[in-house]
């Protein structure tokens, strides 16, 4: 019973997804003339010294866009999911169509692009290639320790496992009974690729990012980070590469509610210093935090090496004294509403621009003999070996102080940098198999510490060669004979390295099990619920205006004048449901005091007491620190708290599914499909059947299920 | 008196093979766990302290409470006037009657003097003895007496009554975390606590639903019993489902039955409910209780704000508190620590408040052995700054980590593996001790 939610972001453009009577889809519509080259990635050498812009191949994805009823609206082409389009408009509003209602010279065209898009990717021997090499690294060294593979994992667990890591929830009862009934040979290629791309994954995603880059509503005193969290939803989406979206929130200028690229530099405006020994244990695990304050007494960094690489930040100013002094000044006066004065010069006073003086001294209590105290830094790139002289990503041009930020950028995410390619594929592999194969990822900066230096070195030429796109990336991963394998036990670093038989056994991520009580308790329309807040905080730029009376009572007029919502306006009337923004698709439900939509959707990260911060989402102040740990209090939860109420309080979706079965191993069978995505074991249908002729419902059973630690971890 | 330096047992390098695990994000610290969990049955006989930390979020003002300044201009003085205690020479804010007929039970801080005068920076720095690194999340103090004390049986060791706000477990984990009530509790009810509370399912449907989980829950086998997380798991699921069949917990949140003698010691308002509730949770076993006492930042209307509303819970909750305390015989095995994270501005503004002022901030510490009945440490004649000694939140912490037996000295292990003292840079204030 599968049924999209409507999703649309203005009532202007509801005509796009209209009722279900709609034209179909051209199936004869023919492709523009233009020849699709795909790109032809083969071998491991191509294509990763030069990179033109991946769109050169591509025809324009601007179009104006129409349905039969004669509605109009010019955007950017951005995705086929299914059947639902998403296009971006000039002002960078990101919409969802319905392929069938759209007119079918527009509903070919999507179809095309799509496929051109798809063209672009990996070739499926390459996949294969790539994803034996992975296997055959492993393989070489568990036989060199006398030790093997662990089994091929059973489809019931490969099921459960690709779901959670490629889109980021158990499947539904339906999902996961197609899946196992189809006879497909390459049945698992093929979910894969339809995970991959389906809207799940940007949510998944989004998650382990917000983690990394520390995805906060509100950052300093104050300032909404709405239209970063949609401008980086974006760039998932829309299969933006890493390297590209590092650049562009390293090189991001203006305002966040102007440009939501800012928000990651912003976020550290206050104390530049710490946003760049951050950046660079994010992007490049180059462990220099230490570095910041004096000399590391273990690795080789100096604090003159941390402030000669901080000093190409040092021409880049993240704060706009005037108008935030201006702000203060209107605070004095009257008739404007002080809160709301607040947040506007905040989020206008926050601004990312560069001067031509590169200002950074070194400090005045510097404490070494090899410059002096408080004398001016030449900005100077970290090297890890001598050879690094030569690299090509070392060519960067430090004689115009405002452009010192893009040759940063440049040289960081350049495919020759020592470090980028590495360092991303570390943390993507870690996402993947639940232990990275340099641990921690936040530091590189020995890459013979690897438990598999090869495996590593392997890794970065495989995400090179798929340029940095994410999603390819874990398409090899995931097609591989070791990932297809049974988990292991968490294992005793002190003995030696993990060598990979196998994933590990995870605790489901914060995340992951609240997006799966998710689609157990709502259904599959949950990853179309959308939330989009930063169309309203667009409204809070003053422009290029200056802070005065008038010109903030003009953007106060229009964040009330129009229909939308003043963003941090709360809606719903839910008490934890702050910060809350104008859903998509309509409002989602609520039930106990919780809203019910993905996690990416709800407030960043979510409130303290909320489910999902008890089972360890982050808190956002320091990158990575989400956590997998058990506690007392998060079973209280579970059991018969907010989250086992979901479950067997007689609303909840995959209890519903199961009642319409006919017989009661039937709903048996379904339970177990939507909680485990397995059937039972002969004596475990019998155990249940029993219980519900016992007097227990099939919400009780529903709810034992839930407590289970298989439902918990991910196998 | 003082635990040895690893209670735990731990040998160093036990300790520094847990710490790294733990850094690769699936640590329990389960050795830990277990070896605490077993230990719980020796645990009510007294030999570990308990300790309540009361919060007075948002910053209560210095000099309308503890450290009143009768002699300074009218721009700082107030309008509160001081009034003399059961100590010779003591004297605090004359809207405290009821403490100052204590006195004897508490040490006042005077200049306690830090440079953060933004909520968020200084009320981790108060809730965890160090300032904020931006690498490093410190853990709560009520984090690391749930690591450090061993766990008790069908109770959780570390409650917060609503909420412990910010800064919870830091690099700890949320093992050691708070059991968060939600709410306050209301005189002579029976709290009705989420997750905890029955709402009508019976101690059969729980043991019926149990008992399908166990026959359920067969998957991992006895993989499960060789895997720190899955083990884990099944310890505090197993806990979980103790707190919820038993009566113990649910009891020891039932102010109802608390006998008319100790109840009849506390006015009905939440604060003092709070206090109320954590005498009993202290008497039942918890080791921690932090209490979140809100709305201390006046910017406006200060002193009616502090007369009205303010001062008298504050005042009588903390000295029925100790009263209770005293009653149970539990003050001396009870450390209380009552702080906000900064205190205010002497001059008063042109809106009759008082704004953010870190540099001379007041503390009380009561029971659990402290000295009562003395001040340490003084500001300047118009509040401003510390007198001569200064006094630090990490000095603070250290005394009060002390107080309850636990080294502040001690070393941690972060999830990226550096070792951290459990206060970085404080003395413990012998006068105190």
């Amino acid at each position: 019973m599968h049924r999209f939610i409507p999703v649309v972001s203005i009532a202007a453009f509801a005509f796009l997804l209209g009722t279900a009577s709609g034209a179909k889809p051209n199936k004869k519509a023919q492709p523009p003339a233009a020849t699709p080259t795909p790109r032809a990635v083969v071998g491991k050498k191509t294509a990763t010294r030069e990179s033109p812009p991946l769109n050169a191949e591509l025809p324009s994805p601007w179009r104006t866009w129409s349905d039969p009823a004669g509605h109009k609206v010019e955007a950017e082409f951005c995705s086929l999911h299914e059947t639902i389009v998403t296009v971006r408009t000039r002002q960078g509003q990101t919409l969802q169509m319905l392929l069938p209602r759209l007119v079918p010279a527009d509903s070919a065209f999507a179809l095309d692009y799509a496929q051109r898009l798809r063209a672009r990717s990996f070739a499926d021997e390459y996949v294969k290639t790539a994803a034996y090499q992975i296997d055959f690294l492993i393989g070489s060294t568990l036989v060199a320790k006398g030790e093997k593979f662990n089994a091929p994992v059973n489809e019931e667990q490969f099921l459960r496992r690709i779901y959670l890591d490629a889109v980021g929830r158990i499947p539904t009862a339906e999902e996961a009974g197609a899946y196992l009934a189809d006879r497909a040979p390459n049945k698992r290629a093929k979910l894969i690729d339809r995970l991959l791309y389906s809207p799940g994954y940007t949510m998944r995603m989004y998650n382990w990012l917000g983690d990394m880059l520390r995805v906060k509503d509100l950052f300093g005193k104050g300032v909404p980070t709405f239209t970063f969290q949609d401008w980086l939803k974006d760039q998932l989406q829309a299969d933006r590469t890493w390297d590209a979206l590092v650049r562009a929130m390293l090189t991001a200028e203006g305002k966040v509610c102007d440009n939501g690229a800012t928000g990651f530099l912003l976020y550290d405006a206050q104390m530049p210093l710490d946003g760049v020994s951050n950046l660079l244990t994010t992007f490049l695990g180059a462990n220099l935090a230490c570095a910041q304050c004096h000399n590391h007494p273990l690795a080789p960094w100096t604090q003159r090496d941390f402030y000669q690489v901080a000093a190409f930040f040092g021409a880049s100013n993240g704060i706009d004294e005037t108008t935030l002094r201006g702000g203060k000044q209107l605070l004095q006066g009257k008739g404007l509403n002080k809160l709301q004065l607040v947040r506007i010069a905040n989020a206008n006073g926050y601004r990312m621009a560069d001067t031509d003086v590169q200002s950074l001294t070194f400090p005045k209590d510097y404490k070494y003999s090899d410059v002096k105290a408080s004398s001016p830094v030449t900005p100077t790139l970290i090297a890890w070996s001598k050879a690094d002289s030569t690299n090509p990503a070392y060519r960067v041009n430090t004689s115009k102080p405002a452009e010192l930020r893009d040759e940063f950028a440049k040289w960081m995410t350049h495919p020759d940098n020592p470090r980028f390619a590495a360092n991303i594929a570390n943390r993507v592999w870690k996402k993947v198999f639940g232990l990275a194969v340099q641990e921690p990822v936040s530091d590189l900066d020995d890459p013979a510490k690897a438990s598999n230096p090869a495996l590593l070195a392997h890794l970065a030429t495989v995400i090179k060669a798929g340029r940095f796109d994410l999603r390819e990336f874990q398409r090899v991963l995931f097609n591989s004979q070791t990932y297809q394998r049974a988990a292991g036990l968490s294992p005793d670093l002190e003995k030696g390295p993990y060598l990979f038989p196998g994933p590990l056994v995870r605790r489901m991520t914060a995340e992951q099990v609240w997006d799966s009580l998710m689609v157990l308790s709502v259904g599959p329309e949950v990853d179309h619920m959308v939330l989009r807040r930063g169309d309203d905080e667009k409204l809070m730029s003053l422009g290029t205006d200056g802070m005065t009376a008038e010109n903030m009572k003009a953007v106060i007029d229009r964040m009330s004048g129009g229909k939308q919502s003043v963003a941090g306006a709360r809606k719903g009337g839910v008490k934890d449901s702050v910060l809350l923004g104008e859903y998509q698709g309509g409002t989602p439900p609520q039930r106990f005091g919780m809203i019910l939509a993905r996690a990416s959707e709800l407030p960043q990260p979510a409130p303290e007491t909320h489910f999902l911060r008890l089972f360890g989402q982050s808190d956002r102040l320091i990158s990575d620190t989400s956590t997998t740990d058990g506690s007392v209090p998060q079973l209280l939860m579970r059991m018969y708290g907010g989250a086992g109420k979901l479950i067997s309080d007689g609303t909840c979706a995959a209890v519903t599914v199961a009642g319409q079965a006919n017989s009661a191993g039937a709903k048996v069978d379904s339970l177990y499909l939507s909680l485990l995505a397995r059937k039972p074991l002969a004596e475990e249908r019998a155990e249940s059947t029993k219980a519900l002729s016992g007097g227990l419902t099939l919400s009780d059973v529903a709810w034992a299920l839930a407590n289970t630690r298989e439902f918990l971890f991910i196998q | 008196m003082s635990i040895h330096t690893y209670c735990d047992g731990f040998t160093r390098r036990d300790f520094l093979r847990v710490g790294t695990i733990s850094g690769f994000g699936f640590g329990f610290g389960l050795p830990e766990y277990l070896s605490h969990a077993a230990a719980g049955g020796v645990t009510p006989s007294g030999k570990t302290k308990s300790a309540i930390f009361v919060r007075l979020g948002g910053g209560a003002s210095h000099l309308d409470t503890f450290d009143l300044k009768p002699d300074a201009p009218d721009t700082h003085r107030g309008e509160f006037r001081p009034i003399g205690t059961n100590v010779p020479g003591l004297q605090i804010c004359e809207h405290l009657p009821k403490l100052a007929q204590c006195a004897d039970r508490f040490a006042l801080l005077r200049g306690v003097s830090h440079t953060l005068a933004a909520h968020e920076l200084a009320q981790p720095y108060m809730g965890t003895g160090n300032r904020q690194l931006p690498s490093i999340s410190f853990p709560s103090y009520g984090a690391v007496v749930s690591k450090e004390f061993p766990q008790i049986p069908e109770l959780p060791s570390f409650v917060a009554v609503p909420r412990q706000g910010t800064a919870p477990t830091g690099f700890l984990g949320a093992e050691f975390g708070p059991f968060e009530t939600g709410i306050t509790p209301k005189p002579g009810q029976a709290m009705q606590i989420h997750g905890l509370a029955l709402n009508g399912v019976t101690l059969a449907d729980i043991d019926r639903r149990q008992n399908l989980v166990k026959r359920f829950d067969t998957a991992f086998g006895s993989f499960a019993n060789h895997d720190r997380v899955l083990s884990g798991m099944d310890e505090f699921g197993q806990k979980a489902f103790s707190m919820i069949r038993s009566n113990r917990a649910r009891d020891a949140f039932d102010l109802t039955k608390e006998p008319a003698s100790i109840t009849g010691l506390f006015a009905p308002d939440s604060f003092s409910q709070s206090c109320l509730l954590a005498a009993r949770l202290v008497e039942a076993g918890v080791k921690f209780i932090t209490l979140n006492h809100v709305s201390w930042d006046s910017h406006y209307d200060n002193f009616n704000q502090l007369k009205n509303n303010l001062l008298p819970p504050l005042d009588a909750g903390l000295s029925a508190l100790f009263a209770a305390l005293k009653a149970k015989g539990l003050f001396d095995s009870t450390v209380v620590f009552v702080t906000g994270e900064f205190g205010r501005t002497p001059r008063i503004n042109e809106r009759a408040g008082r704004d953010h002022h870190p540099r001379a901030n007041c503390c009380l510490l009561a029971g659990g052995g402290i000295r009562g009945g003395q001040v340490v440490g003084a500001s300047d004649a118009r509040g401003e700054e510390p007198l001569d000694r200064v006094i630090t939140p990490d000095d603070v912490a250290a005394t009060f980590y002390t107080a309850l037996g636990i080294d502040p000295k001690k070393e941690y292990r972060t999830t990226s593996g550096r070792p951290v003292m459990i206060v970085r840079h404080g003395t413990p204030l012998p006068e105190l001790l």
